[in-house]
């Protein structure tokens, strides 16, 4: 952890190993866990959810004890979607992460530079074409997503890019833009079709995971993808530098840029094809987690991951129960949660915001 | 031997239309001391560019020891050049410490932590630098001076074979500028490192740099002992100035000085 060192100094409280760094991050997200089970239209204790997760998962052996009907909710519709939305979390923090390290921008994420709004246009095309097929939880929608978010965020990158540099003023506009494009085009296909109050909730982030098989295809790629963001870590605080010192020093600075922007955009779309647009995560997550962590990416990258699903579970439980049997749109709650949030841990940092 | 060293062969490159390097050959060997002045926009620091490997050049070629830059992946590249920039971006919250560790990148395992031969060049690094002293502090709290200081660390814990620096005095105070260009003689004589420097101190290059070499609108235009080039006519002529010359006190070197445009009388601010 020899980097660790110099930043440890730097921020007190980081002296010990990272895994023990990330236990409060760990823990809390176990209980996140396991509140948002047992918390819902059926309230269920905590020792039985529990009991049911772990005996299903294979880890405890015993005898049923609960009635059918609980394991049914617990395991079978609750479960589920709290994996599914704790990946689709990890999954916008860690596509934020690579954005802002790559752009070298801290205000850029999935939502802020339109490949959320990409990736839902494609989703709506794909809904509205004719054609279908599904393995696990992949097919046209998946595919349509991906080319969306990745189309969208080449071309902003493209349209921003002056002489070497992503301004900011320049990379936000752009993504404005194309973003609000993007979305009154998706109202527009759907209006056009007569579905555009299925759409305008999903817009919002609703969450459409109801079973276990949609998440077949996502949650390996979120995993992988998590794990190939750790690998570029080391590469991702260089680039920081800026591109040609970051060339200086040995790096593949276009391979590592295009990796990172078509992994960001892969994670994009796995979260849109989940559970719609949900802002500030990804703008959030990563900047709480440097302001505890420091700017170190092999901290931040677990960080990041572990963070950001535990946020999003706990903002779907409160979006769930606070209005039951309303359900909040997932996307409203985020940013009524994460707004308040972020300014707390902007007037608490005593240093000038660095990436 | 002719293949030896950092050398451009007539290369040539343009950003736009206009040509910023007009068919410039150019070579550094290792153990030299090359300054490289020139007015504004007169392509140093793209030639700067160029031979670090990061541009391309249009026409021409460089090649590193014999062999062609393009043939050298950019990891070994990094081991073999490094490059002091004028700044870096602005916003970098890293630590100090932190900072002159990402100039092992080119050596460091993409997981494992650095191994200790990488931890001994980052701190003969900082103490050859003096940035020990405020190794944890945040690179973007630093002054010019130290954050150039910090800059020239992470590239000595590179341990390349040459050197380039663009400006490298350019934020120093007299304390830094002293011990900056001793550190280089130093290092050009016990590593036998090749130091080019984009200087605009005339005189600091002739007292400190064996080669001055003057570029003007993408070509150099003169290229030898400072001494000798300072006392060119043609060669002071390029700066636009109109410039005087005197001698080092101690050494004898060739030092210039501006030469004011009104009558001595006028000058004279007494009151």
């Amino acid at each position: 952890m020899a980097q660790f060192n110099a930043i440890s100094r730097l921020y007190p409280a980081q002296k010990l190993p990272a895994i023990l760094r990330l236990l409060p991050l760990i823990l809390g997200l176990l209980v996140a866990v396991v509140l948002a089970t047992m918390y819902g239209a059926v309230n269920v204790p905590a020792g039985e959810t529990l009991s049911v997760i772990l005996t299903k998962l294979g880890i405890l052996h015993g005898h049923t004890t609960w009635p059918a009907g609980d394991e049914a909710i617990i395991w079978s519709i609750r479960f589920p979607r709290v994996v599914g939305v704790g990946f689709v979390g990890a999954a916008l923090a860690l596509a934020g992460l690579l954005f802002q390290a790559v752009l070298r921008n801290p205000l850029a994420d999935p939502y802020v530079i339109g490949t959320a709004a990409g990736a839902q246009l494609g989703v709506t095309i794909a809904i509205l074409s004719p054609v279908t097929f599904d393995v696990l939880g992949f097919g046209p929608l998946q595919i349509a997503a991906f080319c969306g978010a990745l189309v969208t965020v080449l071309f902003v990158y493209g349209l921003a890019r002056t002489s070497g540099r992503t301004p900011v003023v320049t990379l936000l506009l752009a993504g404005f833009v194309l973003s609000s494009f993007l979305i009154s085009a998706t109202s527009f296909l759907a209006e056009a079709n007569h579905r555009l109050d299925e759409m305008m909730t999903w817009t919002m982030g609703g969450v459409a995971i109801e079973s276990w098989s949609q998440l077949g295809v996502g949650v390996p790629i979120v995993l992988l993808g998590a794990a190939a963001v750790y690998l570029m870590s080391r590469h991702l605080d260089v680039i920081l530098l800026g591109e040609e010192q970051a060339a200086h020093l040995g790096v593949r600075v276009e391979r590592l840029k295009l990796a990172a922007i078509v992994l960001a955009a892969l994670l994009t779309s796995i979260a849109v094809t989940l559970s719609g647009i949900v802002p500030f995560v990804g703008l959030v997550v990563p900047h709480a987690a440097r302001m505890i962590y420091g700017p170190g990416h092999r901290m931040l990258v677990p960080a990041v991951a572990l963070g950001g699903a535990g946020f999003l579970i706990l903002t779907d439980l409160v979006a769930r129960t606070l209005l039951a049997p309303t359900e909040i749109p997932l996307g409203v709650m985020a940013a009524i949660l994460g707004a308040p949030f972020f300014l707390h841990l902007l007037r608490r940092s005593r240093r000038d915001y660095a990436i | 031997m002719q293949s030896e060293g950092l050398r451009a062969q007539s290369a040539s490159f343009a950003y736009t239309t206009t040509p910023v390097l007009r068919s410039v050959s150019f070579g550094l060997s290792r153990g030299e001391m090359v300054a490289l002045a020139g007015p504004n926009g007169s392509g140093k620091t793209t030639l700067l560019r160029v031979l670090s490997g990061v541009l391309r050049p249009e026409q021409g070629s460089i090649s590193l020891d014999g062999t062609d830059l393009r043939r050298i992946s950019e990891r070994d590249r990094a081991r073999l050049i490094a490059v002091v920039p004028q700044h870096l971006e602005p916003h970098l919250g890293f630590p100090v410490e932190a900072v002159v560790e990402m100039g092992r990148s080119a050596y460091a395992h993409l997981l494992r932590p650095l191994s200790s031969v990488d931890r001994s060049a980052v701190r003969s690094a900082m103490d050859a630098t003096g940035v020990s002293s405020f190794a944890s502090r945040v690179f973007n709290e630093l002054s010019g001076g130290e954050q150039q200081r910090v800059m020239l660390a992470m590239a000595l814990a590179q341990q390349t074979r040459y050197l380039l620096l663009d400006e490298p005095t350019v934020h120093l105070d007299l304390h830094h500028q002293h011990s900056l260009l001793e550190l280089l003689v130093k290092l050009r004589a016990d590593r036998d490192i090749g130091v080019l420097a984009v200087m605009h101190d005339l005189n600091l290059s002739s007292l400190y740099f064996e080669r001055l070499a003057v570029m003007n609108r993408g070509e150099i235009v003169a290229d030898g002992k400072p001494n000798e080039i300072l006392e060119r006519d043609d060669a002071l002529s390029i700066f636009g100035a109109p410039l005087l010359r005197t001698r080092h006190p101690q050494t004898g070197a060739t030092q210039v000085v501006l030469e004011r445009d009104q009558t001595p009388e006028l000058l004279d601010i007494k009151p």
